[in-house]
């Protein structure tokens, strides 16, 4: 940054608000995830990989991740859908559609999980109709899968809004005339379009569905090896005054997430440099 | 006004030194755009003329009628404008052309091109040439990507070869003289080098007929002059069938071979530019036309009469005195200090201003109309008018209608 060129700010003062970020970022975000790692560090490295992959917290990890990326991608088929839906036309009742969307971010996700394991437990209003199709969903990997579409719905639907929003007609219409078939419209004119805003979408909606603990628990039933997801491990182990383990488990987690999202993020900058980075 | 300069000189230097010029080159690379084994069908294509016939077309957006009962044809290799005011019809009627639109249920209505009516064809089956006021390029492909789309999109059978897709791109853009901005987004290009790419992947398709929605319409007044010449150009190279929209009457005169003037969800006049301008059928052509001077006068018994004027109108015969609009354009007036004895008007000249290719003069009558008369610069200086003094204007051309009763 060039003195002689800065340009001048509508607000001032760079130097308050850089310290005031990094100082509350610190706070906030580096020292509790320093002592995370401090406290991880305790065990040395023998135990410290001793509890990180033991096969039940493998298998967490797998069922964690798994059933998380399953959910983002079914939010970002079917977010995409709704969100299209609720940019594109007008019907009676939209409004309230709309509203609905958020409810997930505002339920609390207890309130959530017991509501869909009332619904789809054998007795449940579903439940009682898929179990004999042998179709189980409560205490299944399936029931967790489907609490994280639950509470990562919104994530997709509000970030595609805006860019479906934005998308022009003219150049459906424009493909239309050149003689592209819908399919062809679809995959080389709008998907490329608003590919990064689905990205984001999908990246939320993973990372919110990673860190979910309490729609699922309820749901899964907390099955050892079986549905027992890597969140209420830590809990559990935090329980029997385990924190060091606790602590490593979180740091795996921690350093996944980070990975996966970073991942996400480097292909969302390249499939967007493309247009936007441009000038 | 600095960036409308360095605009247009850009225009002016865009053009790479071995690149054809406007004038002459642009010929021998239109016909290079169709590969040479394609002649056979080119030639057909030739033999086939493309015109354009619709015939009872409306529609009604909810309770808004934007066409009503529009039947139009247009010659093969014509390049016509339709020109009206926001809100006549006329992107609609083009968008109907297209199949963008789908015309109201009714049983006379046809679109045919030539002898096919296409009126059940999608907008992909009709082979147009679409082009859009904003663009429509799509922002992730590049210039060449965009060019290249309507070639790559098509089914396997019918699709060109890569190398094929390269040459034909690259001489459309050599065509509209974008050859060496091929990998750049359209974010990067001005407003005009963005639709002539729009242009470059119309023709791509080699499209029977093109249309153009207001294709200028975004773009500022010194790119858009130089633009529109440049399409004339085109047009007489490659006499493609073309329908531009236009609600700029500048515009629609200097390029077009046949203007429909649209109002109110109809057309109102059709004809060459001369015809319009000169011989206007109604009240709306008139004014939308050029710059007039409007007078209320009155009519009966075959004459006209405005003040101590009077005008032949032989439209009107009847006995019963009607109140008439005379209409005279601002170039058709002589201006005297003195009267010659012939039939005039006083009127004080309230400004004058000659910075420009007329001379233009601002006087008000005596019942308090504003006129506007233009003289040629020689003619001004040698008059040598004065602001505030009193003269004598001899209309050399004067056209009255009488207003509809309904107005």
């Amino acid at each position: 940054m060039s003195k002689n060129f800065a340009k001048r700010q509508v607000l001032p003062g760079f130097g308050i608000t850089m310290g005031y970020t990094v100082t509350y970022l610190s706070l906030i975000v580096l020292v509790p995830l320093a002592a995370l790692f401090l406290k991880s560090a305790g065990l040395g490295v023998a135990d410290f990989w001793k509890a990180v992959s033991s096969p039940r917290v493998v298998a967490s990890y797998k069922l964690t991740f798994g059933a998380s990326l399953v959910a983002a991608t079914i939010n970002a088929i079917f977010g995409f859908v709704v969100a299209w839906t609720l940019v594109r036309y007008k019907f009676p009742g939209k409004r309230i559609i709309d509203a609905m969307i958020d409810l997930p971010f505002a339920l609390p996700t207890a309130v959530s999980g017991i509501a869909l394991t009332a619904v789809y437990s054998s007795h449940g209003w579903f439940g009682q109709y898929l179990e004999p199709l042998g179709i189980k969903v409560a205490y299944t990997p399936i029931g967790i899968t489907l609490a994280l579409v639950f509470i990562g719905l919104p994530f997709v639907v509000r970030t595609l809004q805006p860019a479906l929003a934005d998308l022009e007609r003219e150049s459906e219409e424009a493909a239309a005339s050149l003689g592209a078939n819908r399919f062809q419209t679809f995959t080389r004119v709008i998907l490329p379009t608003i590919l990064p805003a689905l990205l984001t979408g999908f990246a939320l909606s993973l990372a919110r569905a990673i860190g979910e603990y309490g729609s699922v628990v309820f749901i899964s039933g907390n099955m050892p090896m079986r549905t027992e997801i890597t969140s209420l491990l830590i809990i559990s182990k935090l329980e029997q005054y385990d924190t060091a383990g606790a602590a490593a488990i979180s740091v795996v987690m921690l350093i996944a997430s980070f990975g996966l999202l970073l991942s996400i993020n480097l292909l969302q900058h390249l499939a967007g440099r493309r247009y936007q980075g441009a000038l | 006004m600095a960036s409308l300069k360095t605009q247009h000189a850009a225009l002016a230097n865009r053009l790479p030194p071995q690149a054809p010029s406007f004038e002459g080159g642009a010929l021998n690379n239109t016909l290079r755009i169709h590969p040479p084994q394609k002649s056979e069908r080119q030639q057909e294509q030739d033999n086939n003329p493309m015109s354009i016939d619709v015939q009872h077309i409306s529609k009604t957006f909810g309770s808004f009628r934007a066409l009503n009962d529009v039947s139009l044809k247009i010659n093969d290799g014509e390049l016509v404008a339709l020109l009206g005011p926001s809100g006549s019809g006329k992107t609609t009627l083009l968008r109907i052309i297209a199949g963008l639109e789908a015309p109201d249920p009714n049983p006379g209505a046809s679109i045919r091109f030539y002898d096919e009516d296409v009126s059940r064809r999608t907008v992909g089956e009709r082979q147009v040439g679409f082009v859009f006021q904003h663009y429509a390029l799509f922002r992730h492909m590049t210039v060449f990507e965009n060019v290249a789309f309507g070639l790559r999109v098509r089914h396997k059978s019918t699709r060109p070869s890569k190398e094929e897709i390269r040459d034909r791109v690259e001489k459309l853009l050599s065509l509209v003289q974008l050859a060496q901005f091929s990998k750049r987004y359209p974010s990067q290009l001005s407003g005009g080098q963005r639709q002539r790419v729009a242009l470059a992947r119309a023709l791509a398709v080699e499209p029977k007929v093109l249309l153009l929605d207001e294709p200028f319409g975004a773009l500022d007044a010194q790119v858009r002059k130089g633009l529109r010449a440049w399409l004339r150009r085109l047009h007489e190279e490659i006499h493609i069938t073309s329908v531009l929209v236009t609600h700029d009457q500048e515009e629609a005169l200097e390029v077009a071979d046949r203007v429909v003037v649209m109002n109110n969800s109809k057309i109102e006049q059709e004809g060459t530019p001369d015809e319009v301008f000169h011989n206007a059928k109604t009240q709306f052509v008139m004014e939308f036309l050029g710059q007039v001077n409007v007078f209320h006068g009155r009519v009966q018994k075959g004459k006209a009469t405005l003040g101590d004027l009077t005008v032949d109108y032989p439209n009107y015969s009847d006995d019963h005195e009607r109140p008439a609009t005379v209409y005279m354009r601002p170039h058709e007036f002589e201006i005297r200090r003195q009267s010659n004895g012939k039939p005039s008007f006083p009127a004080r000249i309230t400004r004058t201003h000659s910075a420009g290719a007329v001379a233009r003069v601002f006087l008000e009558t005596e019942d308090a109309a504003s006129v506007l008369v233009e003289l040629p610069l020689d003619e001004f200086s040698n008059l040598a008018l004065q602001e505030g003094e009193t003269v004598h204007l001899y209309p050399k051309n004067a056209r009255v209608f009488i207003p509809s009763e309904s107005k």
